[in-house]
């Protein structure tokens, strides 16, 4: 994580304090824009920060003109890249694997050739916040004119690392304001999002880390209750990690002036997995429902397409998070559960009738529900498809 | 909340995290003067960074003044495992029969570390406390393959970049050269790291936050999780007394891998050895210049005629499995090991020739007796080098 880093407090001791001093908007403007880009560069290194300079280029080029037909090609171009980078050798070895091994090695022999050691730092992020832009283009939205509002869009180097996905509509407007003049009041409140953050981050999320670590190799042995304390280990770490991050991709923004969306509310205290997903990484799920789901379907074309267009989605959500078959199925996994959520009150006829009552009194019983559903799902994120189904037993027959 | 009563919020809330800040600093800096463990008698795996428990330099400079007074002379040790004394209970630590055997003369402080290089951590608060004027004897052991290490390299790497930017040790162009031109010569990820640790020191240097960090968990409350101590890792480390254990009967010894162990002892001496025109096998011409280069950068001149380097010798029951040409070559490693280190103006002894198997609780580590054998070996030394 590059915002515990010594680089990072050095970077941040500089920036800051030339930033809050710095009246002219335009001179805020550019040491925010250099700020920005020596941040990518550092974090990113050359060879990643390359990719993205030729694709965030194409993009703002591509939607500049409003017409629709190079909005799409700049959507295709994004997502493209991060097939490319991110999901090629899947495609190749886990995909096509399955169906012709030869072709499958060939081709995997190839565009490993082709590819770097790793993928560019945060593509997912780039690709995501493009295909937005894009899209809202496409739609009849105003494109982005400036291009050092486009580059900040872009690298904001607070949400570079792991979001939150930005939308362009609401990041501009408080860009300027930013721009304009900060307030003590969201100094104040940006440090204090950022302690949150790093006390999730580093205190409680690594000190799990290390505790799971250490525990993982030996989960088969362990009695029923610490394997379950295991799995609410696992389940706390990820969620006070990422919102660790978020926190303090908030707080460091808000010490700017500058708003980005939030990303997590409470998710472990949804009574539904509707509700548990309008909760966990906000921005995400909002970008996948108005940028697949709905252009999907959505629930217009009766509840058999609905449901099908949710396991489609989360397959997709799942995919996004790693290119590997755990990823999938963890998506699938919620896919699935949201199908029951939405589909059990029809199927099951008055008895779903009496049981959607029942837990609309008790939504302590969704709850419970939710989190029976949400944490062996997070064997599924963590591990092979194998040792979680291995542990997921272990788990729900107490052995 | 009206506009002014929060904007007034805001600006005593901004006022409290700068004032802490400088507070914390101030207290840091304080703490750096004094802050040592209690009843200190080494680095214990409890207090080390095997258990995430990361000392600042000041420390170790701290640790080494406490008992000094004039008229007495430093022996600071350095070193590895070995010379910190693990598998000796706290009660049979080497380094304490050292001082019995010295007197009151002297004062021992043990600096050594598990997995330690000889140029870093005591040879660097060696080198800045006698660059100050006090009378130190600097102690370190190595094997003959090993060298001296680099004192940026590895995890105690962070104990040089804290010395240098809080301007403990001498401006030596070898010793920077070499540095320079190690690190240019790392992989990308790990100058990346080794950048992130200087800077750490950098920081370290003006905020303290290490030694502010390290006080309170030493005395008040620990935060990170390590298996070494398991649910009781939020305690304090005061509360962690030095548990080593004492060595289980000698003919329960020596049994953990013995042919993994065994090829380890080979490994010590035949990396030395490259084929001679005949065939047959010959130390490696281009290794004292290598050895004496390495040596020249790490140790500055001054403290060189006072420094003892220590060859740990591996334990019987492995050199008696070694072959007699195998052997032999060991031998003859190790003197010329201890040549060249003489030749570079250090004191050098092979500690461990003639041992006992009941003196070596596994491969390389020494028992109490052990340990005390060693003792007197080094107190002849030293006595000897103090009064030339």
């Amino acid at each position: 994580m590059i915002f515990n880093t010594y680089w990072f407090i050095g970077f941040c001791a500089v920036f800051f304090p030339v930033f809050w001093l710095l009246r002219l908007p335009g001179l805020r403007r550019t040491w925010l824009l250099a700020g920005c880009a020596y941040f990518h560069y550092h974090f990113a290194g050359p060879a990643g920060v390359l990719p993205i300079v030729a694709i965030g280029i194409a993009t703002y080029l591509l939607a500049l003109p409003r017409i629709r037909l190079l909005c799409a090609l700049g959507v295709v171009l994004a997502v493209a890249t991060l097939c490319f980078y991110k999901y090629a050798v899947f495609l190749c070895h886990d995909a096509i694997g399955l169906l012709a091994p030869r072709l499958a090695a060939d081709l995997g022999r190839q565009v490993q050739d082709l590819l770097p050691g790793a993928p560019p730092l945060a593509v997912s992020f780039f690709v995501f916040e493009f295909v937005h832009y894009q899209i809202e283009v496409y739609r009849g939205h105003e494109p982005i004119r400036r291009p050092d509002d486009f580059i900040l869009f872009a690298i904001h180097f607070p949400s570079l690392t792991a979001g939150p996905i930005k939308r362009y509509g609401d990041y501009l407007p408080s860009l300027r304001q930013g721009l304009t003049g900060v307030s003590p009041e969201d100094v104040a409140a940006g440090a204090t999002r950022l302690a949150l953050g790093l006390v999730k981050k580093v205190v409680l999320a690594d000190n799990l880390t290390l505790v799971i670590d250490f525990h993982q190799p030996q989960f088969t042995s362990l009695p029923p209750g610490q394997a379950w304390l295991f799995a609410g280990a696992l389940s706390a770490r990820i969620l006070l990690d990422f919102s660790g991050y978020s926190d303090m991709a908030i707080g460091l923004s808000r010490m700017m002036g500058i708003r980005l969306p939030e990303n997590f509310h409470y998710p472990y205290a949804a009574t539904s997995l509707q509700d548990f997903w309008q909760r966990w990484h906000i921005s995400l799920t909002s970008w996948i429902r108005d940028y697949i789901y709905i252009p999907l379907g959505g629930n217009r074309h009766g509840l058999a397409r609905q449901l099908l267009n949710a396991m489609i989605v989360f397959a997709l959500c799942g995919l996004w998070h790693g290119p590997a078959w755990n990823f999938v199925l963890w998506g699938l996994w919620h896919g699935a559960g949201l199908v029951l959520n939405h589909a059990y009150p029809r199927l099951l006829g008055p008895l779903g009738t009496r049981l959607a009552g029942l837990f609309a009194r008790f939504p302590v019983l969704g709850w419970a529900l939710t989190l029976l559903w949400v944490i062996p799902g997070w064997l599924l994120f963590f591990y092979e498809p194998a040792t979680a189904w291995r542990m997921a037993v272990k788990l729900f027959t107490f052995a | 909340m009206k506009p002014a009563a929060s904007r007034l919020g805001s600006w005593l809330l901004l006022a409290g995290i700068a004032a802490g800040f400088l507070l914390a600093c101030g207290e840091g800096h304080r703490a750096a003067a004094y802050s040592k463990p209690r009843a200190f008698t080494r680095f214990h795996q409890r207090i080390s960074p095997d258990a995430s428990f990361y000392p600042p330099y000041a420390m170790l400079e701290a640790l080494a003044l406490a008992r000094w007074a004039p008229g007495k002379t430093l022996v600071i040790i350095g070193g590895n495992s070995i010379l910190n004394g693990v598998a000796q209970p706290e009660s049979e630590v080497w380094s304490l029969r050292l001082q019995e055997m010295l007197g009151d003369r002297y004062v021992v402080v043990n600096l050594a570390f598990r997995g330690s290089m000889a140029a870093q951590g005591g040879a660097l608060v060696a080198e800045s406390l006698q660059r100050r004027g006090y009378p130190v004897i600097f102690v370190a052991n190595t094997y003959p393959h090993a060298g001296c290490g680099r004192a940026a390299d590895g995890p105690y790497g962070y104990f040089y970049w804290q010395a240098l930017h809080q301007g403990k040790l001498s401006d030596y162009p070898a010793r920077t050269a070499d540095l320079q031109r190690w690190r240019t010569a790392r992989p990308e990820a790990e100058r990346i790291k080794l950048a992130e640790t200087e800077l750490g020191a950098r920081i370290e240097a003006v905020t303290r936050a290490q030694s502010l960090w390290v006080h309170v968990s030493y005395r008040h409350l620990f935060t990170v999780w390590n298996f070494i101590l398991g649910r009781d890792f939020w305690r304090p480390r005061v509360w962690a007394p030095d548990n080593e254990p004492a060595a289980p009967p000698v003919e329960e010894r020596f049994r953990h891998e013995p042919e993994a162990e065994l090829a380890t002892v080979r490994g010590f001496t035949e990396t030395l050895y490259v084929p001679g025109p005949s065939g047959s096998p010959q130390l490696d011409p281009a290794w004292p210049t290598r050895l004496g280069d390495e040596i020249e950068a790490a140790f500055v001149p001054a403290l060189r005629p006072r420094m003892l380097m220590l060859l740990s010798q591996s334990a019987p029951p492995y050199l008696e499995r070694l072959t007699p040409a195998e052997r032999s070559r060991n031998r003859a490693a190790y003197a010329a090991a201890a040549r060249i280190w003489r030749d570079h103006g250090i004191n050098t002894i092979v500690a461990g020739e003639g041992f006992a198997a009941s003196d070596y609780f596994d491969r390389l580590h020494l028992t109490g007796e052990g340990g005390r054998k060693v003792a007197a070996l080094v107190a002849e030394q030293i006595t000897q080098m103090n009064s030339d």
